[in-house]
């Protein structure tokens, strides 16, 4: 057997690099496409939009009219809504619904490739306007409020810095790849948001814990509500506090699960207070000390409900 | 050899010098620096004595305007004359560009810049007024209101004026005189005579106006007779109190709107252009002059607006009252009935004889049963989610995007304010019934308007939803079973006759019979309260007449017959 030349290993080194290139650059290619609509996807601070049809309800209407309700439902966010309620609160004294469906369930999908805009629908209610009671009066004026209760979650996904040496106490043995920062986010196409990351080590037995602080924040114009809890919210039903503002976190660190506290069910349990606040996550697997500094995604999931509604007066008037 | 004891007491007493010497430079030291202190202190005070001396005075003598700085007077003087101009305005045309409430912030702006810019110490009274309008902002038109009804025998625009004039803070003339009067600037003495020649001219013109307006008698051989002059005071100072007992009904109000924060605010409904109810108008006599031994009459036009239902009206017309008063005779009719909307004309007649010469004022009242209707919108949500959401700090009415977040009471135009308000607007319910112990209170107001007099409630008809039922009530409800809705109604036990110059407050407690049903399945649930009044109201109306002894008949002279030549015959 021939013994390759010096020119056949060098063709086969070159070969070897141009496999290597193509295969690395169609990676990056692929990669960085996914990462632009990624962030297009998850921008925004909007999730579901509730709007009233112009003239449905119309302004005005006369006694024993039936009119329609039309709200139409756009879900702008990032996530899809699967059993969302629509609850219809009527004015039972002036108007009524049609068999009192004052209550629908909707899906929603949210944002995609595919769907840049999210998915739009309307929904009709069939209404009927009641006599005037008061016999002396021409005409009055009746509200109509319509309120959403829906599951949402936010997705984050953000590299972070992780540096044992976080106090620099070791400054100049070593470059080091990144250095550890705050994170400032932008929106991430839901009403609730992280608007900042805090990454915390601590040291423990001489291994580096790496946590983070994550503050979390409503920007939307609802109500952030648990997320089992949107029969209830949007029912009538005795309501503990705890249906207000309470969003669930659960967060990766690489690959690796990451311990929220507090916790409810193996899931942080923020609560929103005056619309923000902050939750403590840490890694499960501490590093020794020593370890270089490298970059890895930190990836935050919050779970919640979202409560939203929208009214219209109507104007009865007297036959 | 020294002996060693004798050196250690040396040693003690060179030590104890030393300490002394000591003290007495530490002691010297603290003096010096108390002197110093002293000194310091004293300056500090020679300064600040200087200022102070300054500020007196410069309040004693009003030393900002002396010096040659009448900036801050001339800004007062300037600002009360705006403030002034915009109420004349207000007054001209009825109306101000800019809402009521806008027209206050105004106001107390300027008299808060008044009170800044003057000098001391008319900015005091600057501050006294600014408080006033800012703290009883509704006072002013009040006060105003009841001087002007004080003089209903339709004064003069120039009478208005003064009165306007007289109750402005802003150009309050003991404020400006005070002011002016203290000021040794030739500006502020032309001032001060200019307005003291202005308000001589109104003021003169204004008596002349209220002279006329008394109807003294004035035609020759009609002497001034005590009585009708009295009756003409009589007149006037009736309408004060009339005017009092208004300015007292709107002070009532405004102290109930204050007490209970504008609980019992209502508004009238939309839709209704015109009120609703019964007026006397146009009253006049049938002739220019009357002698007291020919009929008088006085014309009169009632005019009525009603709903569905006709009205019937019980017209009287008197003249003088008690032992003096003479009743005349309503013709056609005294019984008018009014239907939707009607104008009917009357007389008011009195035989001969029976009114006295001199001035006399004929008054007529029309009573009659009138309807008000009201309703109020209330909130009602399960106590536990109103608690959550309270403790959450969430505003529920944002949350639920709720326009209407102090429903106020909506009742029909009438002579009567008829309001209804509950202690909130969103009152929280639990589901269990016991558990409700402090059930919400209604309360119901019926008051008076200014254009006449509520005379009984016959009857008040409260409406509440089928799951509301009343626990007690002052004064006492009945039950009166359900309506066809299936409403519970209630009716007052007692007609009211008594206590009703300032309205009357009405207070339910009520019970929940059955809160599941009243909350449904609506995170908030919407209900109404209905209240219909039935009353007699009592309007009247008065003219001056001045009624003329008869003129005495000559005696026909009988002239003896004469010739053409004047010459007696023989």
């Amino acid at each position: 057997m021939r013994k390759p030349s010096f020119v056949d290993k060098q063709v086969w080194l070159v070969v070897a690099c141009l496999i290597v290139m193509l295969t690395t650059s169609c990676q990056e290619g692929s990669n960085r496409d996914i990462d632009i609509d990624y962030d297009k996807i998850h921008s925004g601070t909007e999730g579901l939009v509730i709007s009233v049809v112009e003239g449905a309800p119309p302004s005005e209407v006369l006694e024993e009219q039936e009119f329609q309700f039309i709200a139409k439902l756009e879900n702008r966010g990032a996530a899809d809504i699967k059993g969302g309620i629509l609850k219809l609160i009527l004015d039972e004294d002036y108007i009524e619904g049609e068999g009192d469906n004052t209550e629908l369930v909707f899906d929603l999908g949210g944002k995609t490739v595919f769907n840049p805009k999210g998915d739009t629908q309307l929904f009709s209610f069939n209404l009927r306007a009641k006599q005037i009671k008061e016999e002396m009066s021409t005409l009055h004026d009746s509200e109509i409020i319509l309120a959403a209760c829906y599951r949402y979650h936010t997705e984050v996904r953000k590299d972070v810095c992780i540096d044992t040496d976080y106090f620099n106490i070791n400054q100049g043995s070593k470059e080091k790849v990144c250095q550890v920062t705050s994170l400032n986010l932008g929106s991430q196409g839901a009403p609730v948001e992280v608007f900042m990351i805090e990454p915390k080590f601590t040291t423990e037995h001489s291994q580096v814990v790496p946590q983070f602080l994550i503050h979390i924040r409503n920007v939307g114009s609802g109500q952030v509500i648990k997320e089992d809890s949107l029969v209830d919210v949007c029912g009538s039903s005795e309501l503990e506090s705890e249906a207000w503002n309470t969003v669930y976190v659960t967060a990766k660190l690489g690959n690796q699960p990451m311990v929220c506290e507090p916790s409810e069910g193996g899931r942080g349990k923020l609560r929103l207070k005056e619309g923000e606040d902050f939750i403590k996550c840490r890694a499960q697997t501490p590093l020794t000390e020593g370890t270089p500094s490298y970059v890895t995604v930190l990836n935050i999931n919050l779970t919640y409900g979202y409560t939203e509604s929208i009214s219209k007066m109507v104007r009865i008037n007297r036959i | 050899m020294p002996n060693p004891e004798e050196e250690a007491v040396e040693e003690a007493e060179i030590e104890e010098t030393e300490v002394e010497r000591k003290r007495e430079v530490i002691e010297e030291e603290e003096l010096k620096e108390e002197r110093k202190f002293r000194e310091r202190l004293l300056g500090l005070l020679k300064r600040t004595g200087k200022k102070a001396q300054d500020k007196i005075y410069g309040m004693r003598h009003g030393a900002l305007w002396e010096r040659g700085e009448p900036s801050g007077y001339a800004v007062f003087i300037i600002l009360g004359l705006l403030v002034w101009l915009i109420q004349i305005f207000k007054y001209r045309f009825g109306t101000l560009p800019i809402t009521d409430p806008w027209w206050y912030v105004l106001n107390a702006f300027v008299l808060l810049m008044c009170a800044v810019f003057s000098p001391a110490p008319y900015n005091t009274l600057g501050v006294i007024f600014f408080l006033e309008i800012v703290f009883k902002p509704w006072g002013l038109p009040y006060l105003q209101r009841t001087l002007i009804t004080l003089l209903r025998t339709e004064p003069s625009k120039i009478v208005h004026m003064m009165i306007y004039l007289f109750t402005l803070p802003g150009f309050w003339p003991f404020w400006l005189l005070y002011g002016l009067r203290e000021s040794r600037s030739r500006l502020a003495h032309i001032t001060l005579n200019t307005y003291i020649i202005f308000i001589g001219v109104v003021f003169l013109f204004g008596v002349g106006e209220l002279g006329y307006n008394l109807q003294m008698p004035r035609s020759p051989g009609v002497i001034y007779d005590p009585h009708t002059i009295f009756e003409g005071f009589h007149e006037m100072l009736n309408n004060i109190r009339m005017g009092f007992v208004g300015m007292w009904r709107g002070g009532t109000r405004w102290v109930i709107d204050t007490a209970t924060g504008g609980l019992y605010e209502a508004r009238v409904e939309e839709g209704e252009k015109e009120p609703l109810g019964i007026t006397l108008e146009e009253l006049m006599p049938a002739n220019p002059l009357f002698y007291t031994d020919e009929e008088v009459i006085v014309w009169g036009t009632i005019h009525g607006r009603t709903l569905d239902k006709p009205v019937t009206v019980n017209l009287s017309c008197w003249v003088g009252q008690g032992e003096n008063k003479v009743m005349g005779t309503i013709w056609p009719s005294n019984i008018v009935e009014i239907d939707v909307e009607d104008i009917k004309d009357f007389e008011c007649r009195f035989e001969p004889g029976q009114l006295r010469a001199g001035n006399n004022i004929v008054f007529v009242g029309a009573e009659y049963p009138f309807t008000t209707m009201s309703y109020l919108k209330a909130y009602f949500m399960e106590e536990t989610r109103l608690r959550s959401l309270r403790r959450e700090n969430i505003d529920v009415f944002d949350y639920l995007e709720i326009e209407d977040r102090e429903p106020r009471a909506v009742y029909t135009s009438g002579p009567v304010e008829l309001s209804l308000a509950t202690t909130k607007p969103l009152m929280g319910i639990f589901r269990d019934r016991d558990k409700n112990k402090f059930t919400p209170v209604l309360s119901m107001l019926v008051s008076g308007g200014w254009e006449g007099k509520l005379k009984e409630i016959t009857d008040l008809t409260l409406s509440l939803p089928p799951q509301i039922e009343t626990k007690s009530c002052y004064p006492e409800f009945e039950a009166a079973g359900k309506d066809s809705e299936g409403r519970n109604v209630y009716h007052l036990k007692q007609p009211i006759t008594e206590e009703l110059d300032q309205g009357r407050v009405f207070k339910c407690f009520m019970d929940i019979t059955d809160p599941n049903a009243l909350l449904g399945d609506f995170p908030v649930k919407v209900v109404y309260f209905r209240l219909t009044a039935d009353y007699v109201y009592y309007v009247t109306s008065s003219i001056s007449l001045t009624l003329y002894e008869p003129p005495e008949e000559l005696e026909p002279v009988e002239s003896e017959p004469s010739n053409s030549n004047g010459v007696d015959e023989p």
